[in-house]
C-alpha cells in the first residue's frame, strides 16, 4: 500500500506563510518550524522553497522585512504581515475553507 | 502599491546586486545554521547534524537561483554580463565580427536604400489633401497592347455634370514651349489647365493667386520650382508679364510645391482657354482625340467601380447615337475606360523597377543571413565545449540560448549601424538619379521609415539566424547526454547537416539571383548591338519650335524651314539636311489606320499606326533604306492626295503578300472628300523610331510630307564628317541669321541622345549587376570560411586517416567533392527557382526568352566553378601543406 502524501498542494504554501505570520513576526526558519510545529510533521515542507515564495510576498505587498538580532544575539531577517497581507490570508483562508469543504462534499457524496 | 513594490525589488536586484546577494547567503545560511542547532539539539553527532541540515534545506545554489529569478530583473541583469562576455569573446575574433558586420551592414543597408527609394517613391501617398479620392480617368487600347491612351477636353464638361460622383473635374495636358522672361529665352514644359484643376487638387497659392473660372483666358501661374529658379523668392513676380512663344501672359500667383508633383518638370501653368473648355463633347472627333488627362475629385464614399460604371454608360449612351467611324473605333470592348487612383498611375512605371529591386535585394539578403548563420554555426560547434561545461555546472539551456542571441545582437547591432551608413549613401546616390532611374521627378530621401524598416529588418535577421544558431548550437547538449568530448574527431553532426543544407541554400538563391541579372544584362546587349535601321553615328540633331504668334501664317514656317535648309545644305561638310516632325525616341503621334475599300471594321491587329512629317532626304540623312517605290520629292506635300511612305512592317500588316505601293490609305478615318485618299508611294525599312528598347508598345509607321503640313516644331538633322560641335554651331548660325529669337533645343549627336532614353535601363542594370556581385561574393566567401572551418575540425579525422594510407590529394579531393555534391544539389535547385519565377522576369526583357538556357548554363558554370575554388582553396592550404599531423 502506498504511504500518505506529504507533498504540499500546488498554492498552500503562501496561505501556510501568511498564516505563521499572523500572530508573530518570524524569520525564513522560523516560519518553516511554525508550520512544521502546527502540521505535526505531517506536511514535507522543502525548505528551499520557502524562500522564493517569501520573496513573491514581499513584491505583492503582503510582507515587510527587516533585519534584527535573535534571541541567540544572530542578525537575521525577519518577516511582518502587512495589513495587506492580513486581508489576504482572511480571503485565501475562506477560499481554502470553501473548496475543501466542496471537496469533501464531493467525496462524501460519490 | 504591488507595482511599486515589484518594482522596487527589481531595481534593488538589478542595483544593489551584491547587497542583495550578501541578504540572500545570510539568510540561508541564518537557516542553515539554526536548523545544525536544532539537529545538534537533538543529539546528532555535529557533522551529521549539517549534513541533515543541508539535504532538508535542499540545493542551496538552485535556491538562489530561484530567489534571484523571483526579484524580477533577472533576464536584465543578465543582459548585463551575456553583453560584457559577448564584448570580450567578438573582440578576441576580430576576423569573424568583421565580416558578419560587413555582410549585415551591406544585406541591411541595400534593402533599406530600396525600402527608401519605395517609401519616398510609391508608398508616401501624393501630396493634395485627401489624395486618396483623386482618379484619373483614361482609355486604353487593346488592340495596342492595352496602352494607356489620352484623354479628350470635349469630355470634361460631360464629366463635370456628373454631381452625385464628382465633387469636381480637371482636365490637364502640358507641352514645351519657349519662355522669354526678362529678356532671355529658355523651353519651360507649360501645363494647360482647366478652370478647376488646382480646385480639384485643393492647392492653395504661395504667392497671388490660382487659375479659376474669374481667371483671364491669359493667365500663367509659376510652378514653385521654376518660381525658386527664376524669381528668386522675389515678391514682385505676381502681376509680371512673360512670353510664351511669342504670347504674353500675366503671372497671377505661384503654386505650391504640391502641385509640380502633377507632371514631371512642370514650369508653367496655363489656363486653357474658354472657348476650348466649352467645346461640345457630342462631336465625335473631338471626343476621340486623346491629348490629355483628366483627373477627378471623387464624392465621399463613391468607389472606382461606381465611376467606372457611370462612365461607361455615359459612353454606351453616345456610342449609340454616334456615327459609323466613332462606333467603329470606339467600341468600349476594345478601348475600355478604367478609373484609378492618381498615385497608381503616377507611379506605375517606378512601382514595377522599385519592387524589382527590392526583390533583389531581399535575395541578397536571404543570402547573406545564410552566409552568417553557416559562419557563426560553424564558430559555434567550436564553442560546444564551452556550451556543455556551463551546462555542466549548472547553466540553463535558455540562459544559453541567450548567451548566444546577446552575442548575435550585438554583431546585429553593430551591423545595423553599418547599414544606416550604407543606406544614407545608396540613398544620396539613388536621390541624384531618381529622375533617370524611376522617371520620377521627386527625391529620395532617408527618413524615420526607412530606420524603422533596417531596425526591424535587423531584428528579424537576428532572431532568424540567433534562433538557427542557438537551436543547433544548445541542440548537442540534449542529444550528448552528458557524452560530449573534447578530444573526438568530428564535429556535432546534425549541426553539419544544417550547414550543409544552409550551403545549398545560399548557392541555390545565388544562382537565381544571378540568372535573373544575367538575363538583364543579356536584354541590355541585345537593345545596345540591334540594328534599330537608321545610322545616328555622323547625324548631328537639334529641335526648333517656330511660335504661333510670330509664325502665323504657314508660308512664312515653309520659307524658314527651306531657307534654314539651304543654307545647311550650301555649309561645307554637310553631306545632308533633312527635317522631321518627330525626333527618334521621344514619343510620336498615332492614328487608326482607314483603308480605301476595305472593311476597317477588323477589331483585331494592329490597326493604329505611328506617323511623322519629314522632308525629302531624311531617309538618306538617317541611313534608312528604301524598299520599294520612291522617296519623297520636293513637289510632294501634305493636303492634296498626300504621298505616304510606310515601313516595312506597315505593308506586311495592312497589305500581306502584296505590294503596298498604290495602295490608298488614311490615318484617322477616311477622308471628308472622297477623292483626297492619300497613296503609298514607297516602302522604307523597319526602323525604331519610336523605342530602341521595347519599352513602348512599337506600331509601325508611316512618314508624310512636311511641306505644307500644319508642322510648326520639327528636329533638324545634319549628317556630316565634321564634330557635332562644329555642326552645332554651322546650326546656330543658321537659324539665328533667319531669326535670332528663335532657340535650339534637344541637340547633339543624334546616338547620343537616343542612349538617352537608356539611361533608365542602364541604372537599372548596374543595380542589379552590384546585387548580384554582391551576391557572389559572399556566397563565395560562405563557401570559403565554411570549407575552410570544417577542415579544422577535422584536422585529426584527416591524421588518422593519413595515418592508415590516405595522401594529402585523396585528402583534398573528398572535401572539394563533398562541397562540389552541395554546390551541385544548390544549382539544381537555383536553376528550378529561376525557371520557376522566369515569367515574372518577362516584362522586363528585350529579345531575350525569360529562361535563356545560355544564360543559364554560363552562370552555373559560373557560381560552379566558384564553388569549386571557395572549396579547394582553404582544403589544398589546411591539407596540402603538410599541416596535418597525428
Amino acid at each position: 500500500m502506498n504511504k500518505p502524501s506529504k507533498n504540499l498542494l500546488q498554492g498552500t504554501l503562501d496561505l501556510l506563510t501568511l498564516r505563521a505570520l499572523r500572530d508573530e513576526d518570524r524569520h525564513g526558519w522560523g516560519i518553516q518550524q511554525r508550520i512544521n510545529q502546527i502540521a505535526n510533521d505531517a506536511l514535507l515542507l522543502n525548505q528551499g522553497s520557502l524562500y522564493p515564495a517569501l520573496i513573491r510576498l514581499g513584491k505583492q505587498g503582503y510582507v515587510n522585512t527587516d533585519w534584527r538580532i535573535t534571541e541567540n544575539g544572530r542578525r537575521a531577517k525577519y518577516y511582518t504581515l502587512t495589513k495587506q497581507g492580513r486581508t489576504q490570508l482572511e480571503i485565501e483562508t475562506q477560499q481554502w475553507r470553501h473548496y475543501a469543504q466542496t471537496i469533501d462534499l464531493i467525496l462524501e457524496t460519490i | 502599491m504591488s507595482v511599486f513594490k515589484k518594482a522596487n525589488y527589481a531595481l534593488r536586484s538589478l542595483f544593489s546586486k551584491r547587497k542583495v546577494e550578501n541578504d540572500l547567503d545570510e539568510e540561508i545560511q541564518f537557516h542553515i545554521e539554526m536548523e545544525t542547532q536544532k539537529n545538534l539539539a537533538s543529539g546528532m553527532p555535529p557533522n551529521e547534524a549539517k549534513r541533515l541540515a543541508k539535504v532538508a534545506f535542499g540545493g542551496v545554489e538552485h535556491t538562489k537561483e530561484i530567489c534571484r529569478d523571483s526579484f524580477g530583473a533577472r533576464i536584465l541583469a543578465d543582459a548585463f554580463s551575456d553583453c560584457s562576455y559577448a564584448f570580450r569573446f567578438l573582440g578576441k575574433r576580430k576576423g569573424f565580427s568583421l565580416s558578419v558586420l560587413i555582410t549585415l551592414g551591406i544585406c541591411i543597408g541595400a534593402n533599406s536604400t530600396f525600402f527608401a527609394a519605395l517609401n519616398s517613391l510609391v508608398l508616401t501617398p501624393m501630396p493634395f489633401a485627401q489624395s486618396d479620392q483623386l482618379v484619373e480617368i483614361y482609355r486604353s487600347d487593346l488592340n495596342s497592347g492595352n496602352q494607356k491612351l489620352g484623354n479628350s477636353l470635349s469630355l470634361l464638361n460631360e464629366y463635370a455634370e456628373q454631381k452625385d460622383i464628382f465633387q469636381s473635374v480637371a482636365y490637364f495636358s502640358y507641352k514645351w514651349m519657349n519662355l522669354e522672361i526678362k529678356g532671355q529665352t529658355s523651353r519651360v514644359k507649360t501645363i494647360p489647365v482647366s478652370n478647376d484643376f488646382f480646385k480639384t487638387l485643393r492647392s492653395r497659392p504661395v504667392r497671388g493667386t490660382l487659375i479659376d473660372h474669374e481667371s483671364d483666358d491669359k493667365s500663367a501661374v509659376l510652378s514653385h520650382r521654376l518660381w525658386e529658379q527664376l524669381q528668386q523668392n522675389s515678391e514682385e513676380v505676381v502681376g509680371t508679364t512673360i512670353v510664351l512663344n511669342g504670347d504674353p501672359f500675366t503671372v497671377i500667383g505661384v503654386a505650391s510645391p504640391e502641385a509640380d508633383k502633377v507632371e514631371n518638370w512642370a514650369g508653367i501653368f496655363t489656363k486653357i482657354n474658354q472657348t476650348n473648355q466649352s467645346i461640345d463633347s457630342l462631336d465625335e472627333e473631338l471626343r476621340a482625340a486623346n491629348e490629355g488627362t483628366i483627373w477627378a475629385r471623387l464624392k465621399i464614399g463613391v468607389t472606382e467601380n461606381q465611376v467606372q460604371s457611370s462612365l461607361e454608360f455615359l459612353e454606351n449612351r453616345f456610342l449609340s447615337n454616334a456615327n459609323s467611324w466613332y462606333q467603329e473605333n470606339n467600341d468600349i470592348r476594345l478601348r475600355p475606360i478604367t478609373v484609378s487612383k492618381v498615385k497608381v498611375e503616377h507611379t506605375k512605371w517606378a512601382r514595377s523597377r522599385l519592387y524589382l529591386l527590392n526583390g533583389t535585394a531581399l535575395l541578397v539578403l536571404a543570402i547573406g543571413c545564410v552566409n552568417v548563420s553557416n559562419l557563426l554555426l560553424a564558430h559555434s560547434n567550436a564553442r560546444s565545449h564551452e556550451f556543455w561545461i556551463r551546462h555542466t555546472i549548472g547553466a540553463q539551456t535558455n540562459r544559453l540560448v541567450r548567451q548566444c542571441i546577446t552575442e548575435i545582437s550585438l554583431l546585429s547591432f553593430a551591423g545595423w549601424i553599418c547599414s544606416l551608413a550604407v543606406c544614407a549613401f545608396g540613398v544620396r546616390l539613388l536621390d541624384a538619379y531618381s529622375s533617370e532611374l524611376f522617371e520620377l521627378d521627386e527625391g529620395v530621401s532617408f527618413g524615420l521609415e526607412a530606420i524603422a524598416y533596417s531596425l526591424i529588418t535587423t531584428i528579424c535577421c537576428c532572431l532568424i539566424i540567433g534562433l538557427i544558431v542557438a537551436w543547433k548550437s544548445l541542440g548537442g547538449l540534449k542529444g550528448s547526454g552528458g557524452n560530449l568530448s573534447v578530444t573526438r574527431a568530428t564535429s556535432d553532426q546534425s549541426a553539419t547537416r544544417l550547414r550543409e543544407f544552409l550551403s545549398i541554400g545560399q548557392t541555390a538563391l545565388t544562382l537565381a539571383l544571378l540568372i535573373g541579372v544575367g538575363l538583364l544584362v543579356k536584354s541590355f546587349y541585345q537593345v545596345v548591338t540591334q540594328d534599330v535601321g537608321f545610322s545616328g553615328d555622323s547625324v548631328t540633331t537639334a529641335r526648333v519650335h517656330l511660335p504661333e504668334l510670330t509664325y502665323p501664317d504657314p508660308e512664312q514656317r515653309e520659307q524658314f524651314k527651306d531657307r534654314l535648309l539651304e543654307k545647311l545644305r550650301s555649309t561645307a561638310g554637310i553631306e545632308s539636311v533633312a527635317i522631321s516632325s518627330m525626333i527618334p525616341t521621344y514619343g510620336y503621334p498615332d492614328n487608326i489606320v482607314t483603308r480605301h475599300g476595305a472593311n476597317n471594321q477588323e477589331g483585331s491587329g494592329i490597326n493604329r499606326a505611328y506617323f511623322t512629317y519629314v522632308t525629302p532626304g531624311y531617309l538618306d540623312t538617317m541611313g534608312v533604306t528604301l524598299m520599294e517605290g520612291r522617296d519623297f520629292e520636293e513637289s510632294d506635300e501634305s493636303g492634296w492626295q498626300d504621298p505616304l511612305l510606310v515601313d516595312e512592317r506597315f505593308a506586311r500588316i495592312h497589305f500581306p503578300g502584296k505590294s503596298a505601293i498604290g495602295e490608298r490609305i488614311n490615318l484617322g478615318g477616311a477622308p471628308r472628300n472622297p477623292n483626297n485618299w492619300p497613296e503609298i508611294v514607297g516602302v522604307v525599312e523597319t526602323a525604331k523610331h519610336t523605342s530602341i528598347d521595347g519599352s513602348d508598345f512599337s506600331l509601325p509607321l508611316v512618314y508624310r510630307p512636311l511641306k505644307s503640313s500644319w508642322v510648326r516644331e520639327f528636329s533638324v538633322f545634319v549628317n556630316s564628317t565634321r564634330s557635332t560641335s562644329d555642326v552645332l554651331k554651322e546650326l546656330n548660325e543658321a537659324v539665328a541669321s533667319i531669326d535670332p529669337s528663335v532657340p535650339l533645343f534637344r541637340f547633339g549627336n543624334l546616338n547620343t541622345i537616343v542612349d538617352e532614353t537608356l539611361r533608365s535601363r542602364k541604372g537599372l542594370l548596374l543595380l542589379s549587376l552590384a546585387m548580384g556581385s554582391i551576391a557572389l561574393a559572399l556566397a563565395a566567401i560562405g563557401m570559403y570560411g565554411s570549407a575552410a572551418f570544417r577542415i579544422s575540425q577535422k584536422l585529426r579525422e584527416f591524421a588518422i586517416r593519413m595515418a592508415i594510407g590516405a595522401t594529402e590529394t585523396t585528402l583534398v579531393q573528398a572535401s572539394v567533392k563533398r562541397d562540389l555534391q552541395l554546390a551541385t544539389f544548390g544549382l539544381g535547385i537555383g536553376l528550378f527557382i529561376a525557371f520557376a519565377s522566369a515569367r515574372f522576369m518577362a516584362s522586363w526583357l528585350y529579345n531575350v526568352a525569360p529562361f535563356d538556357w545560355q544564360v543559364s548554363a554560363s552562370l552555373t558554370l559560373i557560381v560552379f566553378a566558384t564553388c569549386a575554388t571557395s572549396s579547394y582553396l582553404p582544403a589544398r592550404r589546411e591539407i596540402g601543406e603538410g599541416k596535418v599531423r597525428l
